[in-house]
């Protein structure tokens, strides 16, 4: 979905993403790391219970919510260090909302 | 000017069920007015438990009521959801309120004691135990208990439920069944006529009525001043907090912790003498999640979304008032907090005896009358 | 411990920087705090760091952010970064969480620079992953030198979207297409505007240039586009729209959209400060005076936080509020503010020339938020445009009282990106502005906060003995 038009030139840093360990270029927030290496989803609504993707990139729209050390944190006013431990619970256990747009109520 | 059997002012919980209530006795037309202001929407506020555990102390009428209101619960509940259609997430999952240290628990333990005299005296049960800290912890297997917690007080016979879910079903089926509803109408006067009616002036107009209810919480003493009644209620603030949403793991309702179906941990309750101010403190926060994280550490890491306050319409002695005006038979005024506990009782009981068909004996020990000694 | 400042400012974007700057360079003991790592706010994201394609790229609108950074870092105006506050008191409290910690402090007056956001138009679709802002993509260039690698389609309107465009056009990311929402014709509103706006050569000289490049780069270009929705099944895979007669289908990789600016308004909100309506532009923004105070004595606003205006024209309002704030704390006499504002109303004023203009030309329409039913209004809670319908139909006139009752609002991000389009929905069906609808009420925490935190915070001796509960119970 993105390509980093400086690609070659950044110093990374490794963190664990989902278990396995993944390098993440410094200097930029978690969100902006993750979309630059293809990892578009930042994770699953608890209310439809469906794939999310950062949306505003500025703090504002709290799609790119995932767990960064411990805490759920917004990944786009999250810096990017060394060592962070990144869980976006992808596979969630949780039973699942009935899949339709009916009313909520 | 419109002319109305009943007109109900005030579409809060308590005015909305005692409404829904009149419509489902088959009181004729009945108008239910509701300015919806965010400010003085108590259910806002209120913390979504059915319960009876702890109310009443010192005083078997009341103690009483709120046992009737717990036992319908359940009945309620359900002829509401099947009727509007909507929701209202009851979970009759029973209740407790934990202790820390022995010497709290101990102090529970005469207060169920001395509760358990007070309900014999007004012939009804109170069937609330101790629980030790494995029992307790029994009941919440999926919760961490902290360190201090040494048990909690406990019944299975009450429950909670989504006060605004609740307040919405009322007044769904309150005009299914033909009530007229009214939001953003304020009335600002009742007027006796000399014919035996009352003519209520709002915003939108006047209504000439047989009877009115007025149940509008914090706004009710403005409108009975000019009749000479003053009614005996103070503002107490309580502010509460509610997290993100969490893997459901309590079903048990705690006085101050209950996790919604919804996944939230609402966290609350204080109560603090603030007059009319909804403010949210920091320090009522902090009290609030200390408390919350000694009962169950995991809370700890769990994030705080949203706080508020809501501002009880509270009474000297806790209990509701529900009074007929001296001089004016026609006009009721019910002025009180928890009225999602009381909720079935505002339908089935109060209602009837607006219409001059309910429990005088038992209702008539709330008048606005009792304090004035 | 409480430490106590002259001023705390808000943001540091142009207006926060400015104002710190200007408070610090005339000696008084000004805390700047920024929930971002690194100053410059959105438009000058990362300028600090920029590398030269960067700079150049996005030309001098905004390497004149490296002015404004140099003359905060040099100004010696306390500073923290990843300082994000959650509580703000019209006396003048605050609390702020920074590092897992949080902390409340104190100033005899605040400078609140929060900045704006893009309005959030919901369209069938827009919760799609690969759906986003095109401030977004903006932001992922600045930061971390990020382009879209697919195609592209742009929907919206407003001077903005043009220019996302022709930087994408700049770095030769694929665009299947543009779809403007702005009518094809100007608006009749605009055309009495726009004698004002030629006062501004350079402005205009810039749009034409833009739009130049736009046409030359054979990019499809609609205009008075409808019905715009993204299709999908795990992410955005095409996008569908209306233009007059003929159904656009275009097959894309991400979609990104832009329906102009509005303030970011929570903050003040929760400072329960004056609010108003600017009805041409559908927005809300706290009432100030000509200094930026609002209604509360300590409290100012500045930038596009107090009402979008720009870059220049925040770092103008910044430098008002600063030398008022200044005044008031005895620093300079009336007359020193005067003459040293004198110049910065006028280059305000300057600025301004194109602004209504622009802002007719891309105003809102009211049919823009003629949403259908099944489109999703909360993001957060996954409430649709008819949920909220339903519930106004039995009566409820008030968006709190909607938010309670269906949720709408009650999600992590705290209305910000479905409280306007509720208003609009709400208004609608009760036949009012939006503005009747009512203003979701805005409580802290600005910003969710983990309990412990809370929990373990440092309020001072001073608390009060509040909360009361368990067995007080009645």
């Amino acid at each position: 979905m993105f390509k980093d038009d400086k690609k070659n030139m950044r110093a990374t840093v490794s963190v664990i993403l989902d278990g396995r360990s993944v390098s993440l270029p410094e200097g930029m927030s978690v969100a902006a790391g993750l979309l630059g290496i293809g990892e578009i989803i930042s994770r699953i609504s608890p209310s439809s219970h469906k794939p999310c993707s950062p949306h505003c990139l500025m703090g504002v729209c709290y799609e790119c919510l995932m767990e960064i050390d411990g805490v759920k944190r917004q990944a786009c006013m999250t810096d990017v260090r060394e060592g962070m431990v990144i869980n976006r619970h992808l596979r969630t256990t949780d039973e699942p909302k009935e899949e339709t747009h009916e009313s909520s109520l | 000017m419109k002319s109305v059997d009943i007109l109900v002012i005030g579409g809060g919980l308590s005015g909305s069920a005692t409404a829904l209530g009149l419509v489902r006795q088959g009181a004729g037309r009945v108008v239910l007015l509701d300015e919806q202001l965010p400010s003085q929407r108590l259910s806002r506020g209120n913390f979504g438990l059915a319960w009876f555990m702890c109310k009443g102390a010192g005083n078997p009428g009341y103690a009483k009521w709120c046992r009737m209101a717990a036992m319908q619960w359940p009945d309620f509940a359900a002829e509401l959801e099947e009727e509007s259609g909507y929701n209202v997430e009851l979970e009759w999952t029973g209740g407790a309120v934990h202790a820390f240290g022995e010497e709290q628990l101990q102090g529970y333990a005469e207060s169920v004691s001395a509760l358990k005299a007070v309900c014999g005296e007004a012939g009804i049960d109170y069937p609330v135990r101790i629980l030790s800290r494995d029992e307790f912890s029994d009941i919440v297997p999926d919760m961490e208990l902290g360190e201090e917690v040494s048990g909690a007080m406990y019944t299975e016979e009450q429950g909670h439920v989504n006060p605004l879910k609740l307040l919405a079903a009322m007044r769904c089926l309150f005009q299914k069944k033909g009530g007229e509803y009214h939001g953003s109408q304020s009335a600002h006067a009742i007027e006796p006529q000399k014919d035996g009616t009352y003519v209520v002036k709002t915003s939108r107009g006047s209504y000439q009525c047989q009877k009115v209810v007025v149940a509008a919480g914090h706004g009710s003493s403005r409108l009975l001043a000019p009749l000479g009644e003053k009614l005996n209620i103070y503002p107490q603030r309580g502010q509460l907090m509610v997290t993100e949403r969490h893997k459901r793991l309590l079903t048990v309702p705690l006085l101050s912790v209950r996790q919604t179906p919804d996944g939230t941990f609402m966290i609350g309750l204080s109560s603090e003498d603030t007059a009319l101010d909804t403010q949210v403190t920091p320090e009522a926060m902090q009290s609030q999640a200390e408390n919350a994280i000694r009962l169950f550490p995991m809370l700890g890491k769990l994030n705080w979304v949203r706080a508020w306050g809501a501002i009880r319409v509270m009474t000297p002695d806790g209990a509701p008032i529900y009074t007929r005006l001296p001089g004016h038979e026609n006009i009721t005024v019910l002025a009180l907090h928890s009225a999602v506990s009381l909720a079935p009782l505002q339908a089935r009981a109060i209602a009837p005896w607006i219409l001059g068909d309910g429990d005088d004996e038992l209702i008539s020990q709330f008048s606005n009358g009792r304090f004035h000694v | 411990m409480s430490r106590h400042y002259d001023v705390i400012v808000i943001g540091a974007g142009p207006a926060g920087l400015s104002a710190s700057s200007s408070l610090a360079e005339l000696g008084l003991d000004v805390l700047t705090l920024d929930e971002q790592s690194r100053i410059g706010g959105q438009i000058y994201r990362n300028v600090e760091a920029a590398p030269a394609e960067s700079l150049a790229l996005f030309g001098k609108d905004y390497s004149a952010g490296l002015e404004l950074t140099r003359r905060f870092r040099d100004s010696g105006a306390a500073y923290e970064d990843c300082a994000s506050v959650w509580q703000v008191n019209p006396d003048g409290k605050l609390c702020y969480s920074r590092l897992g910690s949080s902390k409340q402090v104190s100033a005899n007056y605040i400078i609140a620079a929060t900045g704006a956001m893009e309005r959030p138009m919901p369209i069938p679709g827009w919760n799609l992953p690969g759906v986003m802002g095109a401030g977004a993509a903006n932001n992922l260039a600045k930061e971390a030198g990020l382009s879209p690698s697919g195609k592209v389609v742009l929907a919206g309107s407003g001077p903005l979207l043009l220019l996302e465009a022709s930087l994408l056009i700049k770095k030769g990311v694929s665009i299947a297409a543009i779809l403007e929402t702005t009518p094809t014709r100007p608006p009749v509103p605009a055309i009495p505007r726009a004698p004002q706006a030629l006062l501004r050569a350079d402005f205009l000289w810039k749009g034409i240039s833009m739009l130049r490049d736009i046409k030359k780069s054979g990019v499809p270009h609609y205009k008075g586009v409808t019905n715009i929705r993204a299709l999908g099944q795990k992410t955005v895979e095409a996008v569908e729209a209306q233009c007059g007669e003929e159904t656009l289908h275009l097959n894309a990789d991400m979609l990104l959209l832009h329906f102009g600016v509005i303030p970011n308004t929570h903050i003040f909100r929760q400072m329960r400060c004056r609010m108003a309506w600017k009805p041409g532009q559908r927005y809300w923004y706290p009432a100030c005076d000509e200094w930026g105070r609002t209604n509360h004595e300590r409290i100012f606003a500045a930038g596009d936080g107090a009402g979008v205006s720009g870059a220049l024209a925040a770092q103008y309002k910044g430098e008002l509020a600063a030398l008022e704030v200044a005044r008031c704390l005895g620093m300079i006499p009336e007359h020193e503010r005067d003459t040293l504002a004198a110049p910065i109303k006028k280059s305000l004023r300057n600025d301004a020339f194109p602004r209504p203009f622009i802002d007719a030309l891309y105003a809102p329409r009211p049919e823009q938020f003629a949403f259908e039913d099944s489109t999703v209004l909360c993001r957060c809670e996954h409430v649709t445009v008819g949920d909220v319908r339903k519930v106004v139909g039995e009566g409820v006139c008030e968006v709190n009282e909607v938010k309670a009752i269906t949720r709408c609002g009650m999600g992590p991000c705290q209305g910000r990106m479905c409280g306007p389009a509720l208003a609009e929905v709400v208004g609608a069906e009760l036949s009012l502005s939006p503005e009747k609808a009512g203003l979701l009420s805005i409580r802290p925490p600005l910003k969710p906060i983990p309990l412990e935190e809370i929990a373990a915070m440092d309020l001072g001796a001073d608390s009060p003995e509040g909360a009361n509960w368990l067995l007080d119970k009645k």
